[in-house]
């Protein structure tokens, strides 16, 4: 990801408080409100999964639990919707 | 929750919003179940926040009876005490609707007995049921559309009203909806960057379509400001180009272009290169049939409504006994019709249960402003349609279904051997068979079906949906 796209956070929104996530791993920091695949996203992360038979990247597309494309792993439960679910704090994210 | 209501209401977009307030008040006992984390729709999300309360809209909306904008739907909405006997679930799905009105729910972890981090499945009884489940956009593919940034214009949208994170840093903008300008006023309030709209309708289309809006001057004004004000911040506007190709390794990094002649067919050799770390890009809207269907409630088809809608009476009761729709799923037409429609289908469920609803002149004054929608109806969707030559165009290694990964080629070779139903095609190639079951390539499917074989709508035939109408993990159903 180049840099200029880091910050993607706009800086007149309202903001929940500061939370820490866990992606693959790595600690990432978010803020209550948001939601998964925009949390990701700000962090630079947009390839989620590798589509099966291309072995393509995928990443958020309908934005809005239409596509399917945003499917992680989150607490363990495999093919959650990133889009559809609220970051909270701790919540573990494994994608591809 | 219960296991009964006297009136469930699936979706909380503006149509389940106004049918809930319309409700209220008449000691009935009514649920709404809305999949995503907070009530709004696609419209009001940003200002439906996560509250122990309810929202309503400003009786005097439609005081005047004449059509109402987006914009004063959007600020007459406040925040009330929720009202007696109405219950909000959220990030709960509604898997399936069976004979006599039984419902079969997705609830999430804290509504299930014991717990359970994967949600478990409820059955409720809707004494009246009231479908009200808006509507996607639709898409016209290209090749590297399944890159990572390149999404809907909606998805740009969301980003920035839920979350207040921008799509990138230059966002590159493309297809024939309306909502391409709305979203870049979006970025450039917010500090973004619009590397350029490309928007596939020539100015003659649109200037050619501006006589439906007869009822909606507004919002023929309304575009005009739109523009005024990309012209002022110096966004780059190109009319009459279409998107062929998005190229990157791991995510997009640049965006082909074509120009298009006035039939919207591609100009040889007019291929232009934009670099882009964004693409967002649409083609208008497709209602959220699936539930509906597989109620068995009847269909239409209608260009000028969206394709497939739902077919309802002038109570907007479906053809299956007492379930309701309202909104975008019995035609695409914006926020006005689903408030208006939304406020009629509760009307009529009040009158059903012989609860006075008041003046009759109110519900006429509701029916005049339905009727005046239908030219904005066609206005937007004949903006977003894309002409037959585009489908037939797509070149044989475009993906069309991006779930199960199947390409424009093997389409056409399927529809070559004979398979020319919606139903056929969908077995002949799995398309549609996958975990969006055909959200996304469903009405792409269908439009090139009629591309390619120049068959009516009635000769290629409505789609057909089971339970459960969305995915859902198996533990959910092992769950006691
Ligand atoms: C991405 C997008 C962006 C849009 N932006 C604009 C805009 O900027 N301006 C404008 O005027 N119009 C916009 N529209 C048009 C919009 O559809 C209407 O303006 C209006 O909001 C529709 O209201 P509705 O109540 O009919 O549906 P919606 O607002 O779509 O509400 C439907 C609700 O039903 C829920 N639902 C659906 N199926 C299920 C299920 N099985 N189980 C549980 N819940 C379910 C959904 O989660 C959703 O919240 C947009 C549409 C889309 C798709
Ligand atoms: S991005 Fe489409 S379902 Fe999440």
């Amino acid at each position: 990801m180049n840099n200029a796209d880091t910050d993607l956070r706009i800086s007149s929104a309202n903001r929940g408080t500061k939370i820490t996530l866990q992606v693959d791993g790595v600690p990432c920091t978010a803020y209550e409100g948001e939601t998964v695949h925009a949390a990701l996203l700000a962090e630079g992360i947009r390839v989620l999964r590798i589509a099966g038979k291309t072995g393509e990247p995928r990443g958020i597309f309908c934005g809005m639990g239409i596509c399917y494309e945003c499917r992680v792993t989150i607490n363990g439960v495999p093919d959650q919707l990133a889009c559809m679910t609220l970051a909270t704090d701790g919540m573990q994210i494994e994608t591809r | 929750m219960k296991q009964a209501y006297d009136v469930v209401i699936v979706g909380s977009g503006v149509a389940g919003i106004a049918a809930a307030n319309t409700l209220a008040g008449h000691g009935l006992e009514i649920l709404v179940i809305d999949e995503n984390p907070q009530a709004g729709g696609q419209i009001l999300r940003q200002h439906c926040r996560v509250t122990d309360g309810f929202w309503e809209f400003d009786p005097r909306l439609e005081r005047s009876g004449r059509t109402v904008s987006t914009q004063k739907i959007v600020q007459s909405l406040r925040p009330v005490p929720r009202p007696k006997g109405i219950t909000c679930v959220h990030q709960a799905r509604v898997l399936g609707i069976f004979p006599d009105r039984q419902l079969l729910v997705h609830v999430p972890d804290p509504l299930c007995p014991g717990s359970s981090v994967s949600g478990c499945m409820m059955e409720i009884d809707a004494g009246y049921l009231l479908l009200a489940t808006g509507a996607r956009e639709r898409f016209l593919p290209f090749k590297g559309w399944t890159l990572p940034g390149v999404m809907s214009l909606g998805a740009a949208q969301i980003l920035m009203k839920s979350s207040g994170i921008l799509p990138a840093r230059h966002t590159l903008i493309a297809g024939t909806s309306p909502l391409q300008t709305v979203l870049a006023l979006e970025i450039l309030k917010n500090k973004g960057n619009v590397t350029a709209i490309l928007d596939e309708n020539h100015f003659a289309k649109k200037l050619g379509l501006l006589p439906l809006l007869k009822h909606h001057g507004f919002l023929a004004g309304e575009g005009a400001m739109q523009m005024l004000s990309l012209m002022i911040r110096k966004v780059r506007f190109r009319q009459g180009v279409r998107v062929t190709e998005a190229r990157g390794k791991n995510e997009v990094t640049a965006v082909v272009t074509a120009d298009l002649d006035r039939k919207g067919n591609k100009i040889p050799g007019t291929s232009q290169i934009y670099s882009a770390s964004a693409l967002a890009v649409g083609h208008g809207f497709s209602p959220n049939i699936e539930l509906p269907v597989q109620a068995g409630c009847a269909l239409d088809y209608d260009a000028d409504r969206g394709g497939w809608v739902v077919r309802v009476d002038h109570a907007l009761e479906t053809s299956v006994v007492k379930v309701y729709a309202a909104g975008e799923i019995t035609g695409i037409a914006g926020a006005g019709k689903s408030f208006v429609e939304g406020k009629l289908a509760a009307l009529s469920i009040l009158e059903k249960l012989g609860k006075k609803t008041g003046p009759d002149r109110y519900a006429q004054k509701l029916v005049r402003m339905q009727k005046q929608q239908r030219g904005y109806a066609s206005f937007l969707n004949q903006l977003c349609q894309v002409p037959a030559s585009a489908y037939e165009a797509i070149d044989d290694d475009v993906l069309i279904c991006r779930c199960e990964e199947i390409s424009m080629g093997e389409i056409r070779k399927q529809i070559a051997k004979g398979f020319v139903t919606t139903g056929s095609l969908k077995k002949a190639t799995r398309c549609g068979m996958g975990r969006c079951q055909g959200r996304i390539c469903q009405p792409v499917l269908f439009d090139i079906l009629l591309a390619l074989t120049g068959q009516t709508p009635d000769q290629t035939g409505s789609p057909s949906f089971r339970a459960p109408v969305k995915n859902v993990p198996m533990a959910a159903f092992l769950h006691p």
